[in-house]
């Protein structure tokens, strides 16, 4: 009887000290793994994380990394200071970004949400995956100017992220793969659908639209299509939308393909969460989005490349014009703006 | 005592359950064996030497080189029947780096092999799958990060005959620009593997065939190729044939 007491309390402290050798520091979530769920009546994404799991660790581990400065060459800046999550992830107020020793690039940077539904990356959409996406702004001299190489030597010093790889990907080498899966996970997360168009298109409480943003619905299921589609309200392709180039003359996707037919063409961004994330267009050139209705009722820059959509522009009256700014309002998505999930770590 | 032993040994099994187990599937002895692949970039027939040898092109430019890489990839051994595929097979040799210039290929199926088979460039699938690793790591400066895709061969130099350096970054993997060459080299005597030994297969890579046959490259009016394109693929088409087999031992 006393040896069996002895074997059983022999057995218990084992199990102790195995609890203990295995156990994940506590203030970094474990490694469980996040369903990625795509809105009811929403299109298959292009991405599902296919070859990176997403875990709790992986996500919180990318949500680091994005918020840190040491990505850029001085320290100065991270993903998020052009990304700003109370911006849908754009810059507030900036026609353009400053990167390391406040230089400046040539374009507006865009909102990030609902980006597994993008099959390619950029105004110019150069970029096509959303892993390798990173890698542009970090090595960018008019952004963060940074070397993948050094920005490893910087994470491996520091304990915290050897941790959090090790939660994430099992053991704690550091290398730029890792780190680009879990920006993914990070960036891939960030679904924006629940406005109060998708609680209306959803039945749900909250989704009562008034007559007016319904006629603005109307207006841009028939003006506004096939360019800003519904539920993504972009189709992603690569039009000329009629800007007058400006002094910097970006040639846009023609810069990508080298195609005289692509001169001018940008990505068509969504018209989601469009309060939070003004100015507006590939180079931030309007402010408001009353001035955004303008240029495509009055201003279309004939080119060779205009989209033919809109070689007459739009017609749209002052009413309806009311009516589509009273619609566009129902697609800013306070919640994702504000999730805590996708906020900057204390 | 025993009870300690007893103690000891569950405590080191409750460890070694944390730890993560390592080569689950040794090769068993005996049905594999290695092929050691060793590559000695030329000029001519001189050895490549950087920053310091001048070279002549067929077209009688002067040249002297500053950065030699690319993409060895893909590699397959064949022989009259069956042939054995390197699972992620991608070496980036750099002209730079000794250790780029050689390695080893392990778990190949003992036999008699004749050819061997492989890509210069990296295949269309691992130029669109997201972030790589290893020889593909975006950090190894071979890929270009604002128009996506690798470059699967470098050359940088000057010559007094060109307007700028020369710069050539071939790349383009799509149906329409691809530089992707595939290169077969059959062994002047079959080779053997099997365990226990490991051939040295000495391959050789002319630089100076960027610059013939079929094309014979003026550096003056070309001195520089970055895109994916027409230029590129000529240069492919001229460089797919520098690789040849110097000797095995």
């Amino acid at each position: 009887m006393k040896k069996s007491w002895k074997i059983i309390s022999v057995l218990f402290f084992s199990a102790v000290i195995l609890s203990i050798g295995c156990r994940q520091d506590p203030d970094i979530s474990p490694s469980k793994s996040i369903n990625f769920e795509v809105p009811p009546n929403w299109p298959k994404p292009h991405y599902a994380f296919e070859g990176n799991t997403l875990t709790q660790a992986g996500f919180e581990l990318g949500r680091k990394l994005f918020f840190d400065t040491r990505l850029s060459r001085d320290n100065s800046i991270s993903c998020g200071s052009c990304h700003q999550p109370f911006a849908a992830f754009a810059q507030m107020n900036h026609d353009l970004s400053h990167g390391v020793n406040d230089k400046l690039g040539i374009r507006n940077s865009p909102s990030l949400f609902n980006l597994n539904w993008h099959n390619n990356f950029f105004w110019d959409g150069g970029v096509n995956h959303l892993e390798v996406q990173p890698v542009n702004p970090i090595q960018s001299p008019v952004e963060m100017d940074e070397k993948l190489d050094n920005i490893m030597v910087k994470l491996r010093k520091d304990i915290d992220y050897r941790k959090r790889f090790s939660a994430a990907f099992g053991d704690d080498s550091i290398y730029s793969q890792r780190m680009l899966k879990a920006l993914a996970q990070f960036m891939g997360m960030l679904v924006s659908s629940n406005s109060k168009y998708d609680k209306y298109m959803r039945g749900e409480t909250g989704g009562n639209m008034t007559e007016t943003e319904l006629r603005g619905l109307n207006i841009v299921r028939q003006k506004c299509t096939p360019c800003h589609s519904e539920p993504l309200f972009s189709d992603f392709s690569f039009r000329n939308n009629g800007l007058k180039p400006s002094v910097t003359n970006d040639s846009g996707r023609g810069r990508i393909t080298l195609a005289a037919n692509d001169l001018y063409k940008f990505k068509v961004p969504s018209l989601r969460n469009l309060q939070y994330s003004p100015p507006y267009m590939h180079d931030g050139r309007f402010r408001t989005l009353t001035d955004v209705l303008t240029h495509y009722t009055n201003d279309i820059y004939p080119s060779p490349t205009l989209d033919p959509l809109l070689t007459t522009g739009i017609v749209l009256t002052d009413g309806e014009k009311a009516d589509v700014l009273a619609f566009l309002a129902t697609l800013n998505d306070v919640d994702f703006v504000k999730d805590s999930r996708f906020q900057e770590p204390k | 005592m025993k009870k300690l032993l007893a103690f000891l040994l569950i405590v080191s099994v409750c460890f070694g359950a944390c730890r993560k187990k390592e080569d689950e599937n040794p090769a068993p002895l005996g049905a594999y064996g290695k092929l050691k692949i060793s590559i000695q970039n030329m000029a001519g027939t001189e050895k490549l030497k950087l920053d310091s040898a001048w070279y002549k092109t067929e077209h009688g430019d002067s040249l002297k080189a500053w950065e030699f890489k690319y993409y060895f990839t893909n590699i397959e051994l064949l022989k009259d029947s069956t042939e054995f595929r390197e699972k992620e097979s991608y070496y980036l040799v750099n002209e730079r780096q000794d250790a780029s210039k050689s390695w080893i290929i392990d778990s190949i199926p003992t036999g008699t092999y004749t050819k061997i088979r492989f890509l210069i460039g990296v295949d269309e699938a691992r130029n669109t799958s997201g972030a790589q690793t290893g020889a593909l790591d975006p950090g190894n400066g071979m890929f270009w990060d604002w128009n996506s895709g690798y470059i699967m061969a470098m050359f940088e130099g000057i010559s007094p005959s060109a307007p700028s350096p020369i710069s050539y970054h071939i790349t383009g993997f799509s149906d329409l620009n691809s530089v992707l060459r595939t290169v077969t080299l059959t062994f002047p005597t079959p080779i053997t593997i099997k365990a226990g030994s490991t051939p040295n297969l000495h391959l050789k890579a002319d630089l100076l065939e960027w610059f013939k046959t079929p094309y014979t490259i003026d550096v003056a009016t070309l001195p520089v190729i970055t895109t994916a394109g027409a230029s590129a693929m000529r240069m492919a088409n001229n460089y797919a044939d520098m690789f040849s087999i110097d000797r095995i031992d």
